[in-house]
């Protein structure tokens, strides 16, 4: 099966999600976690927005975990994605979209603007980091449900 | 092959063109506000449609048409949908992403938000209609782009 994280971008909740799920980032402060938060920096200073899936991993049950990025508009991809599955007759089972837009705090967008749009990069990383602590334990709980729904 | 075309409301331009490419309506004159009405889907749509893919028809090589309306995605609807179709096993000879968006002119735009999205269809209906018969020419052209390319994919 195929997992596609989605958030706005591509590259903020969804790419903390999909990193969490392929083997935590640790908490706050620990070098997983500021590691975490270096990579996500990277991702909004390198990139403005992804607008295709990008592979993240395989989890440990050898299902491909992906980003992607939708805009606002999770809920009509969705639409469109149940369609296609419908059109072309595939099983509904190959692929799982988990909407992490909910997820993204003001912090996590005003740090990836910031270093997105005005390449201020020290001060966006601390709203990124502020923003990600606030996020992590949501973003646990969403991933272990996936999990366990996966793996049950 | 499927062919999807896209606009915002998937209302208007994107079922105009897919009546088009379907022959629906004729090429060679303006369509007559009978005849765009007549279309299926036509300033019909509610937000609950947008992302949902309307089967339009077959057209004479047998390729299945579709519209959709994908709101404010704009550009980034086709490389979102392409991306994930990839990923499941569709590749670019079974799917075709257009965006009819291309086509649309301010009385469409106008008139579409009019009667679909303030619900003022007797206003808002003969100022989008009066857009479509405007765009028609460009919506041509683009049919004759998209059948060409399918032809050479599928071809």
């Amino acid at each position: 099966m195929k997992i596609i994280y989605v958030c706005p971008t591509g590259v903020n909740s969804s790419l903390l999600a999909a990193t969490l799920h392929l083997g935590g980032i640790g908490e706050p402060n620990s070098v997983c976690f500021n590691r975490w938060i270096k990579s996500l920096q990277e991702m909004n200073y390198r990139t403005q927005a992804v607008w295709r899936p990008i592979f993240r991993g395989y989890d440990e049950a050898g299902h491909e975990v992906y980003t992607l990025g939708v805009g606002d508009q999770a809920e009509v991809i969705a639409r469109t994605v149940r369609c296609l599955l419908d059109i072309f007759e595939l099983p509904a089972s190959i692929l799982l979209m988990v909407d992490v837009s909910q997820q993204n705090n003001f912090e996590i967008r005003l740090g990836g603007l910031l270093t997105r749009g005005l390449r201020m990069r020290a001060l966006g990383r601390f709203f990124l980091n502020r923003g990600a602590e606030k996020i992590r334990l949501d973003l646990v709980k969403l991933v272990t449900a996936v999990k366990e729904e996966l793996f049950s | 092959m499927k062919i999807i075309y896209h606009c915002y409301g998937g209302s208007h331009s994107s079922i105009t063109v897919a009546g088009i490419h379907l022959g629906f309506l004729s090429v060679d004159r303006q369509p007559t506000t009978e005849e765009l009405l007549r279309l299926p889907y036509y300033d019909e749509t509610t937000l609950g449609d947008h992302g949902i893919l309307h089967f339009m028809g077959q057209d004479e090589k047998g390729n299945q048409v579709f519209a959709v309306g994908k709101r404010n995605l704009g550009d980034k609807f086709g490389p979102i949908v392409r991306g994930i179709a990839a990923l499941i096993g569709i590749t670019g000879k079974d799917l075709m992403v257009v965006n009819a968006l291309s086509c649309v002119n301010l009385p469409m735009k106008v008139g579409g938000f009019i009667s679909r999205r303030m619900g003022l269809v007797r206003l808002g209906r003969p100022i989008v209609i009066w857009g479509t018969k405007l765009a028609f020419p460009r919506m041509v052209n683009l049919v004759k782009m998209v059948k060409q390319q399918a032809e050479g994919e599928t071809g």
